[in-house]
């Protein structure tokens, strides 16, 4: 090689190199970017054991999370019309609960309507469907109760693990009349007297209410458990006769998160949705309620 | 409109349907047009980082040049936080020129509902709920 062409060489070479990096850089700019908006992850390790309290109970303390939330950009941009393009049968979440007949009829009818949602009017929760979804929860376990904070909706309960039995002259409230006890590893929790104005929420999602109703007859069932140190599990059987044909189990996990902030979250503080709600569904019909 | 396109707007408004529980309180599909996407390019003029969602105000002009506000709404303030979207990040953008994608509300109203903003540079904020991500 001779020096004109290995100073060629060299010249390219670097350009490429150059480029090459700019492009690296600019890579590495944008991962950089894009792990700002990630979630942070949550802990699979299943080796340490739960923490037990002086009376041998596992300890259920500590601030816990279903999942964090993800963020996404528009996926529409950039993309050709019709791009991925795969049918998605339209669906009722109400009809995975085994709604009676008549009420599974009534949850498909209030979700058509779009704005009888509970929470589009100001109004709480509730349990069951304060538990679950982005929002952590921390239990805080004493000697005789535990208190529950919840983020969503910036609630608690105060609930009695002493062996008293349920209040006799409790009003119907959002949170209800809860007693607990444990059950081998399990802390049951037993809630009566909850209003028939919250919905249950779709399983674990508790934000998508879809029309969930229930009678003031439902009495919820929570047993919570710490598995490992890392992870709670919380499994709830929601019990109306009135409306369902058998109890409704469903049951989820959330993990440790002891570095989380916990953020208010006031459903109405600045409410400015219902106003735009548009139902534009027709009312579903006798023919297409399914019978659970 | 061409069939592929109206297969689009079914497997999109199917994705967004799956989302919906990040919104907390209440349906999308029953406030915006979640088939049409569409973007505002426009002045921030203020910052509403308030439960339970957060609103971003736009000027935007149309094509005689007059300017117009809009309002772009998004998810809870603690969503965002907890995915790295701060209060300050965006209050920073206020008087800046930036591009948000989004979906229309069905009433016509000046309203939409915000999933990623572009700034002038061409760094993307995403701010609106992961796609396919049927519990976020």
């Amino acid at each position: 090689m001779n020096h004109r062409y290995l100073l060629g060489y060299l010249i390219a070479a670097t350009m490429i190199t150059g480029v090459g990096s700019t492009r690296a850089s600019a890579q590495a700019d944008k991962d950089q970017g894009t792990k700002k908006y990630a979630p942070p992850s949550l802990p699979k390790d299943h080796s340490k054991p739960a923490p037990r309290t002086a009376d041998g109970h596992p300890d259920l303390s500590g601030m816990w999370i279903e999942k964090y939330g993800a963020l996404g950009t528009d996926p529409a941009v950039g993309k050709p019309e019709g791009s991925g393009a795969r049918s998605r049968p339209a669906t009722y979440p109400s009809d995975e609960l085994p709604y009676q007949a008549w009420a599974a009829l009534k949850a498909r009818q209030l979700r058509d309507a779009e704005n009888t949602d509970p929470l589009l009017h100001c109004e709480p929760y509730g349990v069951p469907r304060i538990w679950g979804g982005p929002h952590p929860a921390r239990l805080v376990q004493l000697p005789g109760e535990l208190i529950v904070l919840y983020e969503r909706d910036t609630a608690f309960r105060i609930i009695p693990t002493d062996g008293r039995p349920h209040n006799p002259d409790a009003d119907p409230s959002w949170m209800g009349n809860s007693v607990a006890k444990w059950d081998g590893d399990a802390l049951v929790i037993d809630t009566i007297d909850l209003t028939d104005k919250s919905w249950l929420g779709s399983g674990k999602n508790a934000g998508e209410g879809s029309g969930t109703f229930h009678s003031d007859a439902l009495h919820v069932t929570e047993r919570i458990r710490r598995p490992d140190f890392d992870h709670l599990t919380v499994e709830i059987t929601d019990d109306d006769p009135t409306v369902f044909t058998h109890p409704w189990v469903y049951a989820w996990n959330m993990s440790l998160v002891p570095k989380e902030d916990m953020y208010e979250d006031v459903t109405c503080s600045n409410e400015k949705d219902y106003e735009h709600e548009l139902p534009d569904k027709p009312a579903a019909t006798d023919k297409s309620a399914a019978v659970n | 409109m061409t069939r592929r396109y109206w297969g689009f707007v079914v497997v999109f408004c199917g994705l967004l349907v799956t989302t919906r529980p990040a919104l907390a309180h209440h349906s999308l599909n029953s406030e915006f047009q979640m088939g049409k996407p569409t973007e505002l390019k426009g002045i921030l003029a203020k910052v509403e980082w308030d439960n339970p969602h957060v609103f971003w105000y736009l000027d935007v002009k149309d094509a005689s040049g007059n300017a117009a506000r809009w309002s772009v709404e998004g998810l809870p303030p603690s969503y965002l936080h907890r995915s790295g979207v701060s209060r300050t990040d965006m209050l920073a953008l206020v008087g800046k020129e930036v591009t948000i994608h989004g979906r229309l509300a069905k009433d016509g109203s000046k309203l939409m509902f915000g999933l990623d903003f572009v700034l002038p540079d061409g760094r993307v904020i995403p701010v609106g709920p992961k796609a396919g991500d049927d519990n976020p």
